[in-house]
């Protein structure tokens, strides 16, 4: 950074571009984005990447089980299908389970927690005690009864990923709400009579926005997870839709005779977790005020 | 103090019906008939009707629902979890059979998550920016994203298959029994090794990260200025002063792994097919067994609960600052 005027200070610069630029300096944090970025663009460009079609069964006795080649990149699996194809449309499903499942949870979180800290009293009361008995279950457990009992489908498992893990986002903004509705700005907006709807979606929401966000990424990369570890208890998406986790859970079958086919879905899931949580860090440093004080005050 | 106690748990009374009520909701909400998970599908034509309506009675499924909820609710109190529709065994016995299981894997984790990822915590904190705090920071982050259940496999097929130094699952040797008491510990340590050691380092990334944050937090505080001015030695300013106030938080963490202790680590008891609480969990779901469901749900629930308490409890007894009305003393 060629900061040696304090950032924070210069006027006619707004807390995004701040941001940003705070944001731009971390070169891991950058990295993990476009990593993210270029797995998205990967999956959404499946059919036309993909070599072979992901379903497709020829002679299975001879492309079976073959090893990693040029021919196909992460190897065959035990029908002979080609596993870099079933990778890329795996990621398709992966992917988005993640990132819906992630919006369900914060939007719901947001709006659930908002209400909650802006009318406080008995509303705030009631609606809490509800997210204490929601976390008071193991979270992953919770949605392994879930989908396991009403067998889910994709839209459904989106939903239920995202409808057990919005309490830490609601706790979040209600904290936030809380202690920003006795700002002045929040006060002023009520004087000249902004309705109480106003006051939050235009000054409370905005607000809390920045810790949502690092909740949102570090999230994205729990629901993948979730989402794999359910595929491959068996219970999640199931076959023949590929998704990573089932991948990998046919991979343990085939594991003496085939390495590969655990390994290659594993390695993609490791990597878009990882660089999740790299963002996460990234977006937690760039935002976070009580770093800006410390390094540029 | 037994007051603060007392007061906790009985707020704990309103939370657990709570959540029983939720469980029960949703397993009744689920479509089919739980006849067709007792009788195997195939056979239930087969079966005399009246046999059913018997079978149903016994179980007191002909009742309406809020009786069948009130009967739940009553048995649960008085710690009775009904009977396994697959095992037709009561649920209890079950659950006590795999606890020892689930306990040998998860103490031996938990421990070796607190000696590792504490120790490295420290070691990291106390080098800010050097290269062995990168690495372990990258490190540990790296491992924290990887899914278990996928190392797990990686370590089965590195070490077990093409080194033969592990067992690929299970909890003992086939000629378990034919050994001698000290060759059957080491088998079952032998057993234990890599299940224990994809949970502990998993556990164990998290708490070196949540550790190096805290220490340098502490670090930053005014009373370890003043102990470094009073000219101490490096050496006690941290730990003398520093980590004893870092660990405080971390009391908190290892609180809340209580349901972690006896709920157990389903992907991984599944990858080693390891016979504790999280296979019987996955299998009775698979086989749609709601007493075992519904009791084990309510299990882990109960210990989140108490994990809890323990956490607020230790958390007062470690911090002086904090009173048990909730009043900080400053």
């Amino acid at each position: 950074m060629a900061g040696s005027e304090p950032e924070g200070a210069r006027p006619g610069r707004s807390p995004i571009t701040i941001a940003w630029r705070r944001f731009r300096a971390n070169r891991l944090a950058v990295a993990a984005l476009y990593i993210i970025g270029l797995l998205y663009v990967l999956a959404i460009l499946a059919p036309v990447i993909a070599p072979y079609d992901p379903s497709a069964i020829e002679n299975v006795l001879t492309t079976r089980y073959q090893p990693p080649s040029w021919e196909h990149l992460f190897g065959t699996d035990d029908f002979g299908r080609d596993l870099f194809s079933r990778a890329l449309y795996g990621a398709r499903v992966s992917l988005s389970v993640g990132l819906l499942a992630m919006v369900v949870a914060v939007v719901f979180g947001t709006i659930y927690g908002a209400v909650a800290g802006y009318f406080g009293g008995i509303i705030d009361n009631l609606l809490m005690r509800l997210v204490d008995v929601i976390i008071a279950f193991p979270t992953f457990f919770l949605m392994l009864m879930l989908v396991g009992i009403f067998e889910a489908n994709i839209v459904f498992l989106v939903l239920i990923l995202g409808l057990t893990s919005w309490t830490s986002t609601a706790r979040l903004v209600r904290g936030e709400i809380l202690s920003l509705k006795e700002r002045e700005f929040v006060e002023g907006s009520r004087a000249i009579g902004l309705p109480g709807h106003l006051i939050v979606l235009r000054h409370l929401i905005p607000n809390a926005l920045a810790s949502v966000l690092v909740t949102a990424a570090l999230m994205v990369g729990g629901m993948i997870g979730a989402e794999a570890g359910l595929s491959f208890l068996g219970i999640g998406i199931r076959p023949p839709t590929p998704s990573w986790g089932n991948m990998v859970s046919a991979g343990q079958d085939a594991l003496l005779v085939a390495w590969w086919i655990a390994f290659f879905p594993g390695c993609l899931l490791a990597t878009t977790i990882l660089c999740f949580n790299l963002l996460a860090d990234g977006l937690r440093d760039a935002l976070d005020p009580k770093t800006l004080t410390r390094k540029y005050v | 103090m037994w007051r603060y106690i007392a007061k906790r748990l009985l707020q704990a009374i309103p939370l657990l019906l709570g959540i029983a009520t939720i469980t029960f909701i949703v397993v009744h909400l689920a479509p089919g008939d739980p006849m067709d998970v007792y009788l195997e599908e195939r056979y239930r034509r087969e079966v005399d009707p009246q046999v059913i309506e018997l079978i149903r009675r016994r179980y007191g499924l002909d009742q309406p629902l809020h009786v069948q909820y009130v009967r739940w609710i009553g048995n649960l109190a008085q710690g009775d979890l009904g009977e396994s529709f697959r095992y037709r065994r009561p649920v209890a016995g079950l659950i006590a059979e795999r606890i020892p299981y689930t306990l040998q894997l998860t103490v031996l984790a938990l421990l070796s998550d607190v000696l590792l990822g504490i120790a490295l915590g420290i070691f990291a904190a106390v080098r800010q920016y050097s290269t062995a705090d990168k690495v372990v920071t990258i490190g540990s982050l790296i491992i924290y994203s990887i899914p278990g259940f996928w190392l797990a496999l990686m370590l089965v097929l590195v070490f077990s298959v093409n080194l033969g130094w592990f067992p690929t699952s299970q909890t003992r040797s086939l000629d378990y029994d034919l050994l001698s008491t000290g060759e059957q510990v080491l088998d079952r340590l032998w057993h234990l090794v890599l299940p224990v050691f994809v949970l502990g380092i998993a556990s164990a990334a998290g708490t070196a990260r949540y550790m190096r944050n805290r220490l340098l937090e502490v670090l930053s505080e005014e009373y370890v200025l003043a102990a470094r001015a009073r000219g101490l030695k490096e050496r006690a300013v941290i730990f003398g002063h520093a980590v004893r106030n870092a660990l405080i938080p971390i009391v908190t963490l290892y609180g809340l792994s209580l349901p972690f202790l006896l709920g157990g680590a389903v992907l991984i008891e599944r990858v080693f097919a390891w016979p504790g609480m999280g296979l019987l969990s996955v299998e009775a779901i698979g086989a749609r067994d709601y007493p075992i469901i519904l009791a084990t749900t309510m299990i882990a629930a109960v210990l989140v609960v108490l994990g809890n308490l323990l956490a607020d409890i230790t958390y007062a007894i470690v911090d002086p600052r904090i009173s048990y009305d909730g009043r900080k003393r400053a």
